[in-house]
């Protein structure tokens, strides 16, 4: 017997509104998917990457400071060899020896701002690929980089880079994670309440089924915003704190923007097809395969197309060239990746993706009709 | 949560429902009022649409209806804000405990989530479901879920409660105690309660009104004791003695009546004229009578005596 058994009483207190009543579903299913220690570990591996983006950051923004350091030191160099050489008073015995003794180095406070323009000028030429720091140089599409870095300037420089480092984020170490955490989280999300009948317990609520999908979609998205947007904007903000100053958010302020647009290409039809697989079977585990399998087969795929269309030529040279945007639609991962490319402004055409958002939003539309009349059958029998 | 009512808790009126050829319902028309009404119909007698549509979860083709004044076919939302529902099916949400479940259902019903979880284990004592409700519910037996399913309806303190076989899986002594709680709910809580059961034995129990749907159609609705009146006068006698002399000596007298199945005399009458030859007899004859009584037919006969009405209209077909 309890202690203290107040009977039935009747409710005198107030009532929520009906607005966000949905995110008691997805509160509910996050709880729950965190009692597993399987996404316990997914969400801490997920992680890492960041800190060797972090250390991408440190690196680009400590590349960039010496640039600007050896820029100013290189142009008092150039200006005192100048006034060497010019200065008709010098004898040339001591014309040559003040050449040799020329440092190679000078302290910052002595630069002569005056300078400056040539500085920038004579060195803007001199940025290689090899100037660029270590670990940023087995990162993938860096050629981008480099041409912002030999020919911008350095605040185009920067969110190019920037842009570059998020994307490369979010495309392949967070890409891989999204497929394993979505692949663990999503499947059981409907499957399970189809077996168990629960969705009869939620729809004799005041939930409707646009809500009901709303709670359940949302469940991934918070995985997903927690491994991708989250980080990325931990990124972006180490990427402030490590800049010159502040004055960098001026030049850098659409890339959160950028990140969590990014985050929506990647999380709305990416939820919803898997969402979508769940509805159709009461077993969470079929779900699971059908999920990997259409992620496997399209990589698949993509990688045997890509592969048939490589000339003898780029084979011989190493210079392996991607294939045209249109066949990123065999794999949903490049579909994805492509149009976060060109969100991140790493593809400048539209024009290019426009097939391939076309693309992401005839999965979401599909897998949403299909979502609607499948949680709607059991109400029909 | 409180909604204006005016009338019957629950107006149906020539409602049509077909699913793809299939007539569920048949232009089924009922009113509920206040207390405990049972809803009786054999499997496949559309009771489950019935309730669905109550709750506004279903469509329908033609008709219309209002619950607790709201409208049936724009106010669902509503409607399902004061109405508590227990599923017939052993249905559950896995992965959470029975607290959990409980607090659960309160929040998407609009309470605050602290409140939820106070009320819900207020609503779990008032239930009989001790600490075995931290454990997770998937780990419960069919009669702890069906507690938990109580539980969840009344948790937001509905003006209406849909019990759909709401004493299945229970044992004997908890069946009583679930069906003393409804009974507690309608009477001292002011609750309609629309009990959908195979049970006969608790509508008798508990239920004030009756309404038995057969294929799609509502073939007898009114109180218990309404429908419990024989259609002609009988009353029941219990003697101790030879009840077949006495059937005899009836006859002779004119008194027309039968043995029924208890042993005792069924009089076809209830003329005071006709009773006074009964004590005659019964004084000539040296017989006891131990009750007289008004015969009533039992929901047994009543709902036999619908399906056999229903049998004969299909087959004047």
């Amino acid at each position: 017997m309890p202690i203290n058994n107040l009977g039935y009483r009747k409710w005198i207190g107030p009532f929520t509104g009906s607005l966000l009543r949905w995110t008691a579903i997805t509160q509910s299913g996050i709880t729950i998917a965190m009692k597993s220690k399987w996404i316990q570990r997914m969400l801490l591996i997920s992680f890492l990457p960041v800190v060797y983006i972090g250390t991408g950051f440190f690196f680009f923004e400590k590349f960039m400071e010496d640039q600007s350091r050896s820029r100013r030191v290189a142009g008092t160099i150039e200006a005192m060899r100048e006034r060497i050489l010019e200065d008709e008073r010098i004898p040339d015995e001591i014309r040559r020896q003040l050449m040799e003794e020329l440092p190679e180095t000078l302290d910052d406070e002595r630069i002569p701002d005056a300078l400056q323009q040539r500085i920038d000028e004579a060195l803007d030429s001199q940025i290689s690929h090899r100037d660029l720091p270590e670990p940023l140089q087995g990162l993938p599409d860096v050629e981008k980089v480099i041409k912002s870095l030999a020919t911008d300037e350095p605040r185009v420089a920067r969110h190019t880079t920037w842009c570059w480092m998020l994307m490369t984020f979010f495309r392949y170490p967070q890409g891989l994670l999204m497929l394993i955490m979505v692949g663990l989280i999503v499947p059981p999300l409907i499957a399970r309440d189809l077996r168990s009948k629960a969705i009869l317990i939620y729809f004799s609520r005041p939930i409707g089924r646009f809500e009901y999908l709303l709670g359940k979609l949302a469940i991934p998205a918070t995985f997903l915003f927690l491994i991708t947007a989250l980080p990325g904007l931990i990124l972006y903000l180490f990427g402030i704190l490590l800049s010159p100053g502040f004055f960098v958010i001026a030049d850098t302020w659409d890339i959160p923007f950028r990140i969590l647009i990014a985050t929506a290409v990647l999380v709305i039809p990416t939820s919803l097809l898997a969402l979508m697989f769940s509805s159709l079977t009461h077993e969470s585990r079929f779900a699971t395969f059908a999920w990997f399998a259409i992620w496997g087969l399209g990589g698949g795929a993509y990688f045997v197309t890509w592969a048939t269309h490589l000339k003898p030529d780029e084979l011989e040279s190493g210079r392996l060239a991607t294939l045209a945007p249109q066949w990123s639609m065999l794999s949903i991962f490049n579909t994805v990746g492509d149009v976060q490319a060109w969100v991140f402004g790493l593809q400048p055409s539209f024009a290019a993706v426009a097939p391939l958002v076309g693309l992401l939003a005839a999965i979401s539309i599909f897998s949403f009709v299909i979502l609607l009349r499948r949680i709607q059958a059991p109400l029909n029998v | 949560m409180t909604v204006e009512k005016s009338g019957p808790l629950v107006r149906i009126e020539n409602i049509v429902k077909y699913y793809g050829s299939t007539c569920a319902l048949d232009h089924a028309s009922l009113q509920v009022g206040p207390g405990i009404t049972g809803l009786l119909g054999p499997n496949g007698a559309g009771k489950s649409t019935l309730i669905k549509i109550i709750l506004g979860l279903v469509r329908f083709q033609t008709g219309e209806g209002q619950i607790l004044g709201l409208d049936l076919q724009r106010q669902g939302r509503r409607i399902r804000e004061v109405t508590g529902y227990m599923p017939e099916d052993d249905c559950y949400i896995p992965g959470m405990s029975g607290v959990e479940v409980v607090q659960f259902s309160a929040v998407l019903a609009g309470l605050p989530p602290i409140e939820a979880l106070r009320r819900a284990h207020e609503i779990l004592d008032f239930c009989g479901v001790q600490q075995e409700r931290y454990r997770d519910i998937e780990t419960y037996s069919a009669g702890m879920r069906q507690k938990v399913k109580f539980a969840s309806a009344i948790v937001h303190d509905p003006q209406l409660l849909i019990l759909d076989e709401p004493t299945s899986f229970l044992d004997p002594e908890e069946r009583e105690d679930l069906l003393n709680r409804i009974k507690l709910l309608s009477h001292d809580f002011g609750k309609a309660v629309i009990l959908c059961t195979h049970i006969l034995r608790d509508v008798q129990m508990v239920c004030d009104e009756v309404i038995i749907l057969l294929k799609g159609k509502v073939r007898m609705s009114g109180s218990m004791e309404t429908l419990s009146r024989p259609s002609e006068p009988v009353t029941e006698l219990q003697i101790e003695g030879d009840s077949a002399e006495m059937i005899r000596r009836l006859e002779l007298s004119g008194v027309h009546c039968q043995s029924n199945v208890a042993g005792g005399i069924r009089v076809l009458s209830d003329r005071p004229a006709d009773l006074q030859t009964v004590w005659r007899v019964a004084n000539e004859l040296n017989i006891s009578v131990q009750s007289i009584a008004p015969a009533q037919n039992s929901l047994e006969e009543i709902f036999m005596t619908a399906v056999r009405e229903e049998a004969g209209a299909h087959a004047n077909q």
